[in-house]
């Protein structure tokens, strides 16, 4: 067993062991390795073993394991490690002569020239020391006396070897794959030197031995260090940088025990005791720790002491009475409550907040922004005007009610006003009569497609059609999609006279059922039923020889449907009558002659008939009321924008005024 | 099992649709087929509705709703003429009631919209006095004076200042709207189609 004996106390420590077991002293000085007591009988090839072995920790186990075992048996069978070297070395060699047949031997030297000049610059830099520097001024050494500075040096400092030799050395020595070593990074050996060089003794910074002894003598640092090499390096060996390097061996020699301070001070003061002696400043060393310990007691300002507590400054604050409420209870010497801040303060009433018209403002824009429908926001400069809303309200309501009872009763218009006439009826109003009177002694297909709501406006149109078609020996037959529209066919077909007609009921399916039905309208193979009839073959027969289709609609979607499904599919002519409302609707659908004629409403069928000339008649007389309502309606809207419009003004020009 | 529930509706309605395009375009017959199908859905959905509000209403009645029994009370009666009309032991039953109940209320709910729209115009420029308010007024002016009984020398005018407005900016205005439904039909058509679009999944 290797043991290293104590250079201060003697005593033999384990060969693992950084500091002295007994007196701690640091067993890495340079006469601690010089009397390290290795076995006497251990043979040489044994050290050469103990070499493998620690390159062994530096490959990887399941390549190398074997190789190195074998070089191992080379060598204990007595061949030397030079001549183990001496192959690969020898490969080197027969490199080096493909190597001088390269053509462009000149750039790439050049260029390995560089890369050199950089590794000068780069890795050999740090390890110089500069003896005109003084010595503290290295970080690596702290405890160093300052007197050392100026003291010469040992010999080992004084050798400042350029790192390409310390490299090259420890690269020759390595018994295989050199490129493992020719990695631009810093090696273990260098990483080891850097620290040696500066810090440790030049033991630790030789080749050969210093390796040895940090794999044994540092066991922490061989379980970080993987057992496996690979050919790349790992990344235990990245993390072996300079600064790692010192600071995992802090943390070696702090677990032992002592700081890595200390230790590093012990070393340097066994390096201080070889150094001689100067006359001018002698080294001074108890002067340097009487520094470091010899404090003074230093003085407490007035400012600390006034805080200090007030048991501490009067221990009488002990034997006061705790508290016996509030969050302090049970506590004793508790200071009182400031006199300023146990009065109550007196809180002034609180301003009202009044809100301006412009967050009034604001927040109605809120509200209207999260209702379902936007209302009319009342303007600040524009204030609305107040007026009697019920007084209107009812007013209105009693004059529509009198000008529609009154255009019941009284006589025609025309009659009461002889030069007032009618406005001239469109073109298509027109062309829908001579539409029913092409259809003459045809069958003609009419959809009631309106409710009860609108048969005010509509019955007339639906009347006169009638009217005009039992005049031309025509058959009707009615339906509807509607189902308010059936009762409401057979009210107007009861209202005219001598009409042949059929109903045909209600059609469910809207644009669906129009185009299936719209197959049953002048077609070669009459339709044995629809909407669920069954027909007979006189019904058949009349159905497939529909001269006209006439659609009366209160709705947008009706009369589409018509157009679209039933007008696309029969070359039969199509007719509307319409509400008012909706004819701007069907409007285009004469413009693209997929209606042949439209009647918009009584006044259309007023203008057309010239039955407001006949007396007791329905159209005379709703035509009589349409027309006051009318009038009405427009002297009232007239009214309304006068006299809201100039009450709307009239604060606007005062203001100006004013 | 969700994919299914999923997959198999669309599957159809995209199938369905698909075969009613190609029929309507290359085979009528099949075209016809299915929307003779559809229509006859339709008749049965309308019954279906029919007994579904029946029944709902009943129940409502059974908890003390008044209006619900006479949704019933009306239903009830309108079946029964219609079944008495049937057997020819009245004549014109429906018609009678449907003239008498129906048709006064719809014509008076409609009326109701004639007083709403005067007076709103009447108020219209109480809060809204600005460009647009008078166009408003301006315009209903022309097209109430337009169909109406005038001396002859107005009316010719404002018969024909109302066509101007109705086939020009009503029926452009309109035209555009047209042509905007046409082509968001064809879209949720093509969606439906390709299965984008479930309103069937709802």
């Amino acid at each position: 067993m290797r043991t290293i004996t104590c250079p201060h106390c003697k005593a033999d420590n384990p060969a693992d062991t950084l500091v002295c077991e007994d007196c701690g002293t640091s067993l890495f000085s340079h006469d601690a390795i010089n009397n390290n007591q290795l076995e006497p009988d251990e043979p040489a090839a044994n050290e050469a073993e103990q070499l493998l072995d620690w390159l062994k920790d530096l490959e990887p186990a399941n390549e190398r394991s074997e190789q190195v075992s074998a070089k191992a048996a080379d060598i204990s069978e007595g061949e030397t490690e030079s001549d183990t070297l001496a192959d690969w070395l020898a490969e080197l060699s027969s490199q080096k002569e493909d190597w001088e047949d390269v053509e462009d031997r000149e750039a790439i030297t050049d260029w390995f020239d560089g890369t050199e000049d950089i590794y000068d610059e780069r890795d050999s830099e740090p390890f110089k020391l500069d003896q005109t520097a003084p010595l503290s001024e290295y970080h690596e050494v702290e405890g160093i006396p300052e007197q050392l500075a100026s003291s010469d040096l040992p010999d080992w400092l004084k050798q400042e070897q350029p790192l390409e030799e310390s490299f090259f050395e420890e690269y020759e020595s390595l018994p295989e794959e050199p490129e493992l070593w020719t990695d631009d990074r810093v090696q273990p050996g260098e990483a080891l030197q850097s620290v040696g060089g500066e810090v440790l003794p030049p033991e630790f910074s030789s080749s050969e031995p210093e390796y040895k002894s940090t794999s044994d003598e540092f066991p922490e640092l061989k379980d970080k260090v993987p057992s496996e090499t690979a050919e790349e390096p790992a990344d235990w060996y990245s993390e072996l940088a300079f600064t790692d390097v010192e600071s995992a061996l802090d943390e070696l020699l702090d677990e032992h025990g002592k700081p890595a301070g200390d230790i590093l001070s012990d070393q340097w003061m066994n390096l201080v005791d070889e150094i001689p002696e100067s006359e001018d400043e002698p080294v001074a060393k108890s002067s340097f720790l009487e520094e470091t310990t010899d404090l003074s007691d230093s003085e407490i300002p007035d400012w600390l002491e006034s805080l200090k507590p007030e048991e501490l400054v009067d221990p009488a604050a002990v034997d006061q009475p705790a508290e016996k409420s509030g969050p302090l209870i049970g506590l004793k010497g508790v200071i009182p409550m400031a006199a300023v801040a146990a009065d109550p303060v007196e809180m002034g009433s609180i301003p009202e907040y009044t809100m301006t018209k412009g967050q009034q403002q604001q927040v109605a824009l809120l509200k209207r922004l999260t209702m379902a429908e936007p209302a009319v926001l009342p303007s600040e400069s524009r204030p609305a005007i107040e007026d009697n809303f019920i007084a209107f309200r009812l007013v209105i309501g009693l004059l529509l009610i009198v000008v529609v009872i009154a255009g019941w009763f009284l006589p025609s218009i025309n009659e009461i006003l002889p030069g007032w006439v009618m406005p001239p009826a469109p073109t298509y109003t027109e062309a829908a009569y001579s539409a029913l009177d092409m259809a003459s002694g045809r069958p003609v297909l009419v959809a009631f497609e309106y409710t009860p709501a609108i048969a005010g406006e509509l019955d007339p149109v639906a009347i006169s059609f009638l009217q005009r078609l039992a005049a031309n020996n025509s058959t009707v037959f009615t339906i509807s999609q509607v189902a308010a529209g059936v009762p409401v066919a057979g009210r107007a077909i009861e209202q005219v006279e001598e009409l042949d007609s059929q109903a045909l009921g209600y059609l469910p399916g809207d644009a669906i059922g129009l185009r299936n039905f719209a197959s049953c309208i002048d077609a070669v193979d009459a339709c044995a039923n629809v909407t669920g009839l069954s027909l007979e073959e006189e019904t058949q027969s009349l159905l497939g020889q529909i001269g006209l289709v006439i659609v009366l609609s209160g709705e947008r979607d009706a009369i589409v449907n018509w157009i679209e499904q039933v007008g696309a599919q029969v070359e039969v002519p199509m007719i509307s009558g319409i509400t008012q409302a909706i004819s701007p609707v069907a409007a285009p659908y004469i413009a693209s002659g997929q209606l042949d004629g439209l009647v918009g409403g009584l006044p259309a069928v007023a203008a057309i008939d010239n039955n407001v000339e006949e007396d007791d008649n329905f159209v005379e007389k709703a035509m009589n009321s349409i027309t006051l309502s009318q009038w009405m309606a427009v002297i009232v809207l007239i009214i309304g924008a006068l006299f809201y419009g100039l009450a709307g003004l009239a604060p606007a020009g005062a203001k100006k005024q004013a | 099992m969700r994919n299914l529930r999923r997959s198999v509706p669309m599957a159809l309605a995209v199938g369905c649709g698909l075969l009613t395009l190609l029929g309507l375009m290359f085979i009528p017959e099949l075209g016809d087929a299915l929307t003779t199908w559809a229509s006859f859905l339709a008749a049965m959905a309308l019954l279906v509705g029919v007994v579904n509000l029946l029944s709902v209403h009943m129940r409502r009645l059974l908890k003390g709703n008044a209006y619900s029994g006479l949704l019933v009370i009306s239903i009830l009666a309108i079946f029964a003429l219609a079944l008495t009309d049937f057997f020819e032991l009245t004549t014109g039953g429906v018609s009678t009631a449907f003239g008498l109940v129906q048709a006064p209320l719809e014509a008076a709910m409609a009326s109701l919209l004639v007083f709403f729209l005067l007076f709103a115009g009447f108020r219209l420029f109480r809060r809204q006095r600005n460009g647009w308010s008078v166009l408003f007024i301006v315009t209903a002016t022309v097209i109430l004076l337009g169909s109406t009984l005038l001396p002859e020398a107005l009316s010719g005018i404002f018969g024909q200042a109302s066509r101007f407005l109705s086939d020009v900016f009503v029926g452009g205005g309109m035209r555009g709207l047209l042509i905007g439904i046409s082509i968001g039909t064809i879209a949720v058509a093509l969606r439906v189609l390709t299965g984008s679009a479930r309103p069937y999944d709802k």
